[in-house]
């Protein structure tokens, strides 16, 4: 499917636009019929069944398996940047956000893994360190910092490394087989950062579910403990390049914002089919001012965003390809504004069905929950707000 | 505190200087109260102290596994503490006569902001019996009030429970039969035919609050073979023959202790006697009830808007960064002071929508716009400051967003609420 130009593949339009039709196609036979007999969060054991499909058809990036490079988070991202995976996240939120999350999440972990070629096979999640701090987040500092106040960190010594912490509120997908951790560590004297794997029925790793979770139930949100795991020498890779920090962190925020986008496209979608149907005053709501305003203003909102999410994607490509502060900045105002305004354009969406938008029969509520959820994951609005400040151009 | 603190700088002045000034170290709560009169302060309290005692400790519970949930206990304690006999004086009912007759909104306003600031779903269980029993009020006919209201209050009051419901929402209009202009071309499924001794009705009403439990139901029903002008208001008793409840809606998205029920009429008799007020006066009745029922819903907003913000304070002044409470970080003091600004303007609303012993149409929609979309900016505020953990069950401001949300779309939504806004002052200052 892809051509290879001087050693990365590249996706012609073609490309692109076979893969979104198999992802509408994945979408209408495996994830709605999810939805067809159970609550309104769908039949979740169903979750892990539909990974493994996404996966082996090539929508799901799985570190070691050649189909899935041109899926979500797949290797074509190395050389094309995250702009088909966005496509792909928005088109199977659209159905369901839990699920989106999922790809995320899965995906996420396997391109951790691809980038810096760490030789582990499996569905894997990324895990970077908490911080005690409200101003910063860890990804983003010098490694001395980092160690000095991160949740998670790893002592070095000739022998091997000793990887202990804690890592609240890890989006996780199922059936997850091992842990990429990216840690900061320390050697003596010397500071770096760090990446390892850990299996996930690892004695030393404690992994607890966050209960009672507002949405995106498809998707678990756990807690993750690890007590003073030894890991051998060649195991562990020490990252050099502080860029590797930068981009992960900046997808997880780009990825998070494209699953919000396509729940809030598939919100506005619902809006208006149910606005086509429905009669009040003698007149169907879609010719009532009110409900077209809702309606206008939600989709300007989504094109608003949609904007960002290709601007975003800009700075894979081109002469923007080296600004990494600048996609970490982007990044984090994408997450921080784009939320905000995909939340209202779902909220304003579920409005136009009034009472019947807050029952489970239209999924509208569903959406608002799986939103709001997306919105708080990662990050308050505090910390993408500092992250703007601190990477703006005209500081030093 | 410092030599250049505010109430340290107090003490600098003449007696007369700090007089003037207030300096009390009191809570927002606590200074909102002391505007009030006496009366009004001590029901403040008594609503405050019945929703901590009895709501708090059951609310999250009750929002997880509202399948288990007998909402009959907490109806009991509310009519023991005389919460559901308020529209009745004392020693039937539970009010006094200077709170009935100086004001009976003001009292309820106080009412729901107390109990849904607790919890918006218990708060409006016991809410909904008020908005069930004001057609009897309003219909303007006394000998039904005294008959109906007596019985009601009486048993409430003295454990014999008998809560209502308040019934127009029909399949097919839903903002239709709360709006002028959606009513005169309504799909109305919901007929009663006049026959020997009264009328038989049949039809549906959907989204009923407390449908499931009601005992008695204040329903609206147009004349068969009429339209919405016709409405007439019927005074149902759950146990008539062809009454029943259809459709158990329990896992709305949120105020979810006070069900939504379908309520299903099959050639239900009902005598001519339990028509409240005149025939085809109904459409009347059913629009001032909701002239009184939405600065109620306003006070149900300001009550939920209060209590995300009182568990972001409780939980900004309990969790800590490096060392420093969160309550302590300038970006946090941001966002809560805006949080407090928006609860605080959200009060002034509601208050002066209800002052007046009779509010009008246009104050009250417009303060249940303002105040529901508050109570939805405030709660998702609530939840951007404390991050992850805001959207976990168990620190309560997910489900305070879940339960702000459902009133923007109540009792009219809030685009039909500003058109009758905009329809009340048309005649008098907009044409």
């Amino acid at each position: 499917m892809t051509n290879s130009v001087g050693g990365k593949n590249i996706l012609t339009s073609d490309d692109r636009k076979a893969i979104e039709e198999l992802a509408y196609g994945f979408v209408k036979k495996e994830i709605q019929s999810m939805f067809s007999h159970a609550g309104a969060d769908g039949d979740l054991s169903r979750v892990p069944d539909i990974l493994e499909q996404g996966a082996r058809i090539g929508l799901l990036a799985e570190h070691g398996r050649e189909e899935a490079g041109t899926g979500v988070w797949g290797t074509t991202t190395l050389s094309e940047g995250p702009a088909l995976s966005i496509g792909l996240l928005k088109i199977i939120s659209q159905t369901c956000g839990g699920v989106g999350a999922c790809f995320h999440a899965a995906g996420l972990g396997s391109l951790a893994a691809d980038m810096i070629g760490l030789d582990i096979d499996g569905r894997l999640a990324c895990i970077m360190p908490d911080f005690d701090d409200l101003h910063v987040m860890p990804c983003l500092t010098d490694a001395e910092t980092a160690y000095g106040r991160s949740s998670i960190r790893c002592d070095s010594t000739d022998a091997g490394h000793v990887i202990k912490g804690r890592k609240e509120f890890l989006l996780q997908s199922g059936r997850t087989t091992s842990y990429v951790l990216i840690v900061p560590a320390k050697a003596g004297n010397t500071y770096a950062w760090v990446a390892a794997t850990i299996s996930a029925s690892d004695d030393r790793l404690k992994i607890s579910n966050i209960q009672g979770q507002m949405g995106i139930r498809a998707v678990s949100i756990n807690n993750i403990e690890i007590d003073n795991k030894y890991i051998d020498k060649q195991y562990v890779i020490t990252i050099n390049d502080k860029d590797y920090r930068y981009i992960i962190y900046a997808y997880h925020l780009i990825g998070l914002t494209a699953v919000l986008t396509g729940i809030a496209k598939g919100a506005i979608a619902s809006a208006i089919k149910y606005a086509r149907e429905r009669y009040q005053g003698g007149d169907l709501i879609i010719k009532h001012p009110a409900i077209r305003f809702l309606i206008a203003e939600s989709e300007a909102r989504v094109m608003a965003i949609e904007s960002m999410l290709e601007g975003v994607s800009g700075y894979a490509r081109g002469d923007r390809s080296g600004d990494i502060r600048g996609l970490v900045k982007y990044a984090a105002a994408l997450k921080w504004f784009g939320a905000g305004e995909c939340v209202r354009a779902i909220t304003d969406s579920l409005q136009v069905f009034g009472g019947y938008g807050y029952m489970e029969d239209y999924g509208m509520e569903k959406r608002l929950r799986d939103g709001q959820t997306l919105k708080s994951l990662s990050g308050s609005s505090v910390i993408h707000r500092h992250t703007v400040i601190d990477n703006m151009e005209t500081l030093p | 505190m410092t030599k250049t603190d505010f109430r340290y700088a107090v003490s600098t002045l003449k007696p007369l200087g700090r007089w003037l000034v207030n300096a009390d170290n009191i809570s927002t709560w606590e200074h909102d109260t002391r505007t009030l009169p006496l009366p009004y302060r001590r029901l403040r309290n008594k609503y405050r102290t019945f929703a901590r005692e009895h709501l708090g400790p059951i609310a999250l519970e009750v929002d997880r596994d509202i399948g288990h949930f007998d909402p009959l206990p907490v109806l009991r304690k509310a009519g023991r503490a005389g919460l559901l006999s308020e529209f009745m004086v004392k020693p039937i009912g539970s009010a006094s006569f200077y709170g009935l007759f100086h004001n009976i909104t003001f009292p309820a306003v106080l009412k729901a902001e107390e109990l849904t600031s607790v919890c918006g779903g218990l708060g409006l269980l016991i809410l909904d019996h008020d908005l069930g029993v004001a057609p009897i009020m309003l219909s303007g006919d006394v000998f039904q009030y005294l008959k109906w209201m007596s019985k009601i209050a009486y048993a409430n009051k003295y454990g014999e429970m008998c809560p209502t419901a308040f019934a127009i929402t029909e399949p097919s209009a839903g903002s239709d039969v709360e709006d002028s202009a959606g009513a005169s071309s309504a799909r109305l499924m919901t007929y009663a035919e006049p026959v020997d001794g009264g009328y038989v009705i049949n039809g549906r009403k959907v989204f009923i609050s407390n449908g499931g439990i009601a005992k008695y139901v204040t329903l609206f029903a147009a004349i068969k073979g009429e339209g919405a002008e016709s409405w007439t208001c019927f005074l149902i008793d759950r146990d008539m023959k062809g009454f029943s409840v259809g459709r158990h809606v329990e896992k709305k998205m949120g105020q979810r202790a006070s069900d939504a029920s379908e309520l299903v009429l099959e050639d239900v008799f009902v005598p001519a006697s339990r028509v409240l007020g005149r025939v085809r006066s109904g459409w009347a009745v059913n629009r001032n009830v909701l002239a009184y029922s939405r600065v109620g819903v306003a006070a149900i907003s300001l009550g939920i808007a209060r209590g995300a913000l009182e568990k972001t304070i409780d939980f900004c002044k309990t969790h800590s960064l490096a060392g420093k409470r969160l309550m302590d970080y300038q970006d946090i003091q941001l966002t809560v002071a805006d949080m407090m600004v928006d609860v605080a303007a959200a009060r002034g609303i509601t208050w002066q929508a209800a002052r007046s012993f009779i509010p009008y149409q246009g104050a009250t929609a417009g303060a249940k716009v303002f105040a529901s979309d508050t109570a939805y900016r405030v709660s998702n505020s609530a939840m951007e400051i404390i991050g992850d953990y805001g959207y976990v069950n168990e620190y309560g401001i997910e489900k305070a967003l879940r339960d702000a949300r459902l009133t923007q779309i109540y009792e009219g939504t809030n685009q039909v609420n500003r058109l009758a806004l905009i329809e009340w002052q048309l005649d008098s200052e907009l044409s």
